[in-house]
């Protein structure tokens, strides 16, 4: 019976991810936080809806790993709702659909002049088809998923403000389309009061508007979870690796593009009264690197609130 | 694999849905306006401010909006006269600043300079 409840539980919270969708590499990442990557099985006839809300503070401009002074004394901020939907029509097939909206801005001060950047609305969405290798189950301690998906550039990417539009790392959307690649392993440890799950994720960005491509984004998220309590509050250990390669512009590479990342995200999750679950936690860099002068996170926080019904 | 691929094609049938097109506008009885010069005060230099000054006019004496977008940048202001910032990723490139001038009746010119970011 234990057992059983630690794998609902790795089912419906193994959430503890948070996905950075999409960044404009060239003035940093204020990206979105995504759960549904981070959950493999769902039972058929199940679907499981989300509301995940993420902040994410940038303060701080990196030169490699040296924390210098912006040249424009940039300051951004995020803020970030997605709304998830996953259904599973079929044994073992699940869609993903997300809607993430977005309200970002960004302040600089250059030549004596400060000025500030602003934009919200409805931001990229993204859909992942998942199929999971092998379910959990009592026996096999393994849970194995895979999915292919694709994020549409259905954010508005040509937002202006008093006759100019807005940089495009203020803007909504990226108006690229990205094709992804998803992976994710759970182990569940013999005592059935631990699990782990590493997800990846793979994306591989289109050619924007202004004609760059974004590097290719490769972020891992492992999740350590135990059940200590005989409340239903579970705490959550993550910690996240991004790497980002450099842009483009035609065969050239973007010299000061491209970062790599380690995050730790503490979290804890609750189901405070049955089907909803509530998670949330901070996102506090570890260490970072970076190709050239750019803008980077310097804290967030996020929140979840999700169900899982059964239709048929 | 009949499958995925029906899978795939919803989920690309609704992310597509979800995209939009701006409208074009126009008015066919109307002289558009004409760029004569987009002038720019120095060099490109990550940190430091570039004035661009967009000369216009229109041979019907409309009055003129200017639009201003760069690829990698910030520009700051409005109308003829704006301030460009190089975004510090792109030093090293050429980066495209782009103003389109229209009259009230819709018409549009349009010019684009291309500054090397040092």
């Amino acid at each position: 019976m234990q057992c059983a409840v630690v794998l609902l539980f790795i089912c419906v919270l193994a959430t503890g991810g948070s996905i950075e969708v999409h960044c404009q590499s060239c003035c940093g990442g204020t990206g979105t936080f995504l759960g549904g990557t981070e959950r493999g099985f769902l039972p058929t006839g199940a679907l499981t809806a989300a509301a995940v809300y993420a902040y994410t503070a940038m303060n701080r401009t990196l030169d490699g790993s040296a924390l210098i002074t912006d040249p424009y004394r940039r300051r951004a901020w995020a803020h970030a709702l997605n709304l998830e939907a996953e259904l599973s029509p079929l044994a073992r097939w699940s869609v993903l659909i997300v809607l993430p909206l977005t309200d970002k801005a960004r302040q600089s001060v250059a030549g004596g002049t400060e000025y500030r950047f602003h934009a919200a609305g409805l931001s990229d969405a993204f859909g992942l088809i998942k199929y999971t290798v092998v379910p959990p189950s009592p026996i096999v301690p393994w849970t194995l998923a895979l999915g292919l998906g694709v994020k549409a550039p259905t954010g508005d990417y040509q937002r202006s403000d008093g006759g100019v539009e807005l940089p495009l790392d203020v803007q909504p959307g990226t108006s690229t389309w990205d094709a992804i690649g998803w992976g994710l392993v759970a182990y569940r440890f013999d005592n059935a009061d631990a699990s782990t799950t590493l997800s990846v994720l793979v994306r591989k960005p289109g050619m924007n508007a202004n004609g760059r491509t974004m590097g290719t984004d490769v972020q891992a998220l492992l999740v350590l979870t135990t059940s200590p309590f005989e409340v239903p509050l579970m705490p959550l250990l993550m910690s996240r690796i991004r790497w980002t390669a450099p842009d483009r512009i035609g065969e050239t590479l973007v010299s000061a593009t491209g970062t790599f990342r380690i995050e730790f995200l503490p979290a804890v999750a609750v189901m405070l009264w049955e089907p909803f679950v509530v998670r949330f936690g901070a996102q506090l860099p570890i260490y970072e690197r970076t190709n050239g002068v750019q803008l980077v996170p310097s804290w967030g926080m996020f929140g979840e609130l999700r169900t899982t019904l059964s239709l048929w | 694999m009949r499958t995925v691929a029906g899978l795939l094609v919803v989920l690309v049938g609704v992310l597509i849905s979800c995209s939009s097109n701006p409208p074009p506008a126009s008015d066919a009885s109307n002289h558009p306006p004409v760029i004569d010069s987009v002038v720019v005060s120095g060099a490109a230099i990550v940190g430091q401010q570039v004035e661009i000054t967009c000369y216009a006019r229109d041979p019907d004496g409309d009055e003129l909006n200017y639009f201003w977008r760069a690829n990698d940048g910030d520009i700051v202001g409005h109308g003829m006269h704006v301030k460009f910032f190089p975004a510090p990723c792109c030093s090293g490139f050429n980066t495209k600043v782009e103003v389109t001038v229209q009259d009230a009746h819709g018409a549009k010119a349009q010019r684009s300079i291309v500054l090397f970011v040092l």
